[in-house]
């Protein structure tokens, strides 16, 4: 199998970016594969909700970027068998300001990560809730772009900006990128306002762009704070059930041709 | 289907429209062959500009040759000296330039040195007639 790049991507902060990317590297780790969770985020939710304390002081992400560690000394492996985890932490917040003026840094991540990865069957980033420098960087290293979204009026806006982006980054940097599709989060079917949503992504994305949604579930909330996963927390709960058919429906979307023809960069 | 009223006011087709995304299936496309049209004329403003630039810097060098004939004939040798050396450093080859040379070291009594040079030129070109007359004058001088 060849390595998956995937980001799960939104400016709009809380629409279950962390969630996503943690369960569903658990969920395809359950199904056998090996994953790389990458936490690009200095706020380190994805560390913290699947590492142990101690990772925060692990060299990470900001070190890797920062060429003060090598690739192999900032992968940690969880407690989750299968997983593997880059950390983050709030010194990552300095490589922004750092870095976000200086003509292409955003390859910097994608340069890292060119070697061998064949360990690896997925490659997961956790972006943070901005089009800044780090999101910019997850998508020119990722090839599959999953917008989760809350279906609410004014998140449309947000997703119609987000599609530009991923169009202007393939354009631009990274010709290997493509939206792969939009994941419904808090999702409650009933609503008028989620039918339309889901009738208008369909209409102007494609019926195939439209990913299984995740409803509410109170267990989907508590699971980071006792640092597990929701299937390891409440493993017959909604939030587990959803998780798992999202992860059967992205690990069998499997690899799908990038939007244009395989290219370097 | 029911097309009453909709909840949601301003629809994801507007809204992608308003951001330049007419069709999003072709949009990708569209975006990357516009960015790879742009690369090109830029690519092509710099090739423009180097090949100016390398015509500019010929036109100087063969200005520097020329300038250097002009004082010699003036007989001001140390002035051709000077030219001829910087003209070498660009055309490292040229026998003209070397031929010349020799008689500005010649005149300015370095005779050594104009033998020395004129000897590279015959052993580049062993045909040289002008390197082979003023080698041959040279040596009657000693
Ligand atoms: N389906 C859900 N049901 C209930 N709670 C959820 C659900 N999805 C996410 N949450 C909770 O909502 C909050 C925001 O989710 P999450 O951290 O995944 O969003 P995010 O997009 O990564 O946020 P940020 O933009 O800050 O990175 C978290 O407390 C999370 O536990
Ligand atoms: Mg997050």
């Amino acid at each position: 199998m060849m390595t998956r790049y995937l980001v799960f991507a939104n400016r709009k902060g809380g629409c279950g970016k962390t969630t996503t990317a943690v369960n569903v590297a658990h969920g395809l780790a359950m199904k056998g594969r090996k994953v790389l969770l990458i936490d690009l985020d200095s706020q380190a939710h994805a560390t913290i909700s699947i590492g142990k304390p101690s990772d925060l002081k692990h060299p990470g992400i900001f070190h890797l970027l920062k060429e003060e560690a090598a690739l192999k000394n900032v992968i940690i492996q969880t407690h989750i068998e299968g997983v593997s985890l880059i950390p983050s932490s709030r010194e990552l917040l300095k490589f922004e300001s750092e870095f976000s003026s200086q003509r292409g840094s955003e390859t910097l991540l994608s340069k890292k990560l060119s070697g061998d990865m064949s360990a690896f069957d997925y490659l997961i980033f956790d972006p943070p809730p901005t089009a800044g420098l780090l999101t910019i960087s997850s998508l020119t290293a990722a090839r599959e772009v999953y917008i989760p979204m809350q279906m609410h009026f004014l998140n449309l806006e947000g997703l119609a900006e987000m599609i530009r982006l991923i169009y202007t980054v393939s354009a631009e940097q990274n010709p290997n990128l493509r939206l792969a599709g939009v994941i419904p989060t808090f999702f409650n079917k009933n609503t008028r306002i989620a039918k339309e949503i889901t009738e208008d992504i369909i209409k102007h994305l494609g019926e195939d762009k439209l990913f299984p949604g995740i409803r509410m579930n109170i267990s989907l909330t508590e699971a980071p704070g006792h640092g597990k996963t929701i299937f390891e927390y409440a493993p017959g709960s909604t939030g587990a059930s959803d998780y798992m058919d999202l992860t059967k429906k992205i690990d069998t979307a499997g690899w799908m041709k990038p939007a244009f023809a395989e290219l370097t960069h | 289907m029911d097309e009453d009223k909709p909840a949601v006011g301003t629809r994801l087709g507007e809204l992608l429209l308003q951001k330049g995304i007419e069709n999003a299936e072709i949009a990708p496309y569209e975006a990357r062959i516009k960015y790879l049209v742009q690369e090109i004329r830029i690519s092509e403003q710099e090739k423009e500009f180097l090949e100016q630039e390398l015509s500019r810097q010929r036109e100087l060098v063969q200005n520097l040759f020329e300038r250097a004939v002009w004082e010699l004939k003036k007989e001001n040798y140390i002035d051709a000296m000077g030219i001829l050396q910087a003209f070498l450093l660009h055309e490292p080859e040229n026998t003209k330039a070397m031929i010349n040379l020799a008689v500005a070291y010649s005149e300015l009594g370095y005779h050594d040195r104009a033998v020395k040079l004129l000897q590279d030129v015959t052993a580049q070109e062993p045909d040289n007639g002008i390197a082979k007359r003023n080698l041959a004058i040279l040596n009657e001088t000693i």
